[in-house]
């Protein structure tokens, strides 16, 4: 079982079907995102993702999008606040 | 159609780097997305510029989006498309002027990019092709010897047994064993204890070292070499004894060259010889003929009369009331040791 299995047992998730998103923040440095559908705005400051469901802004320093595919999106910068919408 | 996994546009691991200059990136990087396309590093450079990379497999992918984007004018530096170069000129794809954009190929880069580039660029995979193998074809030619060790004092008997056994410059190494031609080099000369022949790139190196115990006999009886050929004298080494004359001086039949006497301090000792002196010696051929071409004739003749190993010859043709003479000179090294 893997780690983020047990925390869904643990948190009485398993019995939930598969999340439509997850994002996934490592330090300051960057930022791991699934299920994102658009890249709605993006600059060097602010990158505003949108998911299967509401979106996420990501704000920095120096942000740029490290790889994009097939829903999946990683950015990488100075990552300063992230704020779902 | 088959696929041509062969095709260096196949090859993973090498990315291409898209500056692109225009308005609306988003819907670009948006339409590249939903293309299947794999965007890495996407970049703001400036206001209205980005720049990002996608893998060489996929370029066509993109150009094909881009272009029903009606994205514009490209600048493919290392190597221009000549189907868009056509479209371009025929108006498929609209002008800069038209729609805005700048789409310029910056670099190519990868783990694998000098395999694509060798497979891009043929000449350079046929050159390199051809000077690997220029290389080791020329690096089987013998171009020089090198005599190392003690024994390099025996250098001339050495040389003489090498040419006896075919090897000179411009022959291959291959053609021969070194080690056998070690053996054979210690076996031919007694003064030696040690041979060995090495290939140091396109030298032969042969390391000669002398034996402590030599099998010749030395005579301790000669007082004084004598020259018995008129030539120059061409090299002079002189171990014992007080050398008479240098390198370069004319030298006439029965003329001393080494004199076994030492002068030290006003006392004059007397002592064997022990020394090697080389004269480049003459020798004349007159040959008469009828006829007036007739030279290598004469020179064969002489030659043959002589039989030495002639360094060069010069010939010389008079009319005679016989027909006409012919003048051969040889000159041939005359080599006397003392010792």
């Amino acid at each position: 079982m893997s780690f983020l299995e047990s925390v869904k047992e643990i948190i009485g998730l398993e019995q939930f079907p598969a999340p439509v998103f997850r994002a996934t923040i490592i330090g300051d440095v960057a930022g791991f995102f699934e299920g994102v559908v658009d890249v709605q705005t993006w600059s060097d400051e602010q990158i505003v993702i949108r998911l299967k469901k509401g979106g996420f802004i990501i704000n920095g320093k120096n942000l740029y999008l490290k790889k994009y595919c097939a829903g999946d999106l990683v950015v990488c910068g100075k990552i300063t606040s992230t704020q779902r919408i | 159609m088959r696929k041509n996994y062969f095709h260096p546009k196949n090859l993973d691991g090498v990315y291409s780097v898209y500056q692109i200059e225009g308005l609306n990136q988003d819907r670009l990087i948006k339409n590249l997305k939903n293309g299947g396309l794999t965007l890495y590093n996407v970049k703001k450079i400036a206001n209205h510029k980005m720049s990002l990379e996608i893998s060489v497999k996929q370029d066509k992918n993109f150009f094909a989006i881009v272009e029903k984007m009606c994205y514009t004018n490209l600048e493919l530096k290392p190597k221009i498309d000549k189907k868009r170069k056509k479209l371009l000129k025929k108006g498929v794809i609209a002008t800069k002027s038209e729609c805005g954009y700048n789409i310029k190929l910056t670099r190519v880069h990868g783990k694998a990019y000098p395999l694509y580039y060798l497979f891009t660029h043929v000449g350079v995979l046929i050159g390199a092709i051809i000077f690997c193998l220029g290389a080791y074809h020329v690096d089987d030619y013998i171009f020089s010897f090198e005599f190392t060790g003690s024994g390099n004092v025996v250098e001339n008997r050495v040389v003489e047994y090498l040419n006896s056994v075919g090897v000179e410059k411009g022959k291959r190494f291959s053609e021969f064993d070194l080690n056998v031609l070690a053996d054979g080099i210690l076996a031919e000369n007694p003064l030696l204890s040690y041979a060995g022949c090495l290939k140091r790139g396109n030298k032969m190196v042969i390391e000669l070292v002398l034996a402590k115990n030599g099998t010749d006999i030395l005579d301790e009886s000669i007082k004084s070499l004598s020259s018995d050929v008129d030539g120059v004298v061409k090299e002079l080494k002189v171990y014992r004894g007080t050398p008479l004359v240098g390198v370069g001086d004319k030298v006439s039949a029965g003329d001393l060259l080494v004199d076994g006497v030492i002068s030290h301090k006003d006392v004059q000792i007397e002592t064997n010889v022990l020394a090697k002196v080389v004269v480049l010696a003459e020798f004349n051929y007159t040959f008469i003929s009828q006829f007036d071409d007739r030279e290598t004739h004469a020179e064969l003749l002489a030659i043959e009369s002589l039989n030495l190993p002639v360094e060069y010859s010069k010939i010389t043709k008079q009319p005679d009331k016989d027909g006409y003479l012919y003048t051969v000179t040889l000159y041939y090294n005359r080599v006397f040791v003392a010792g």
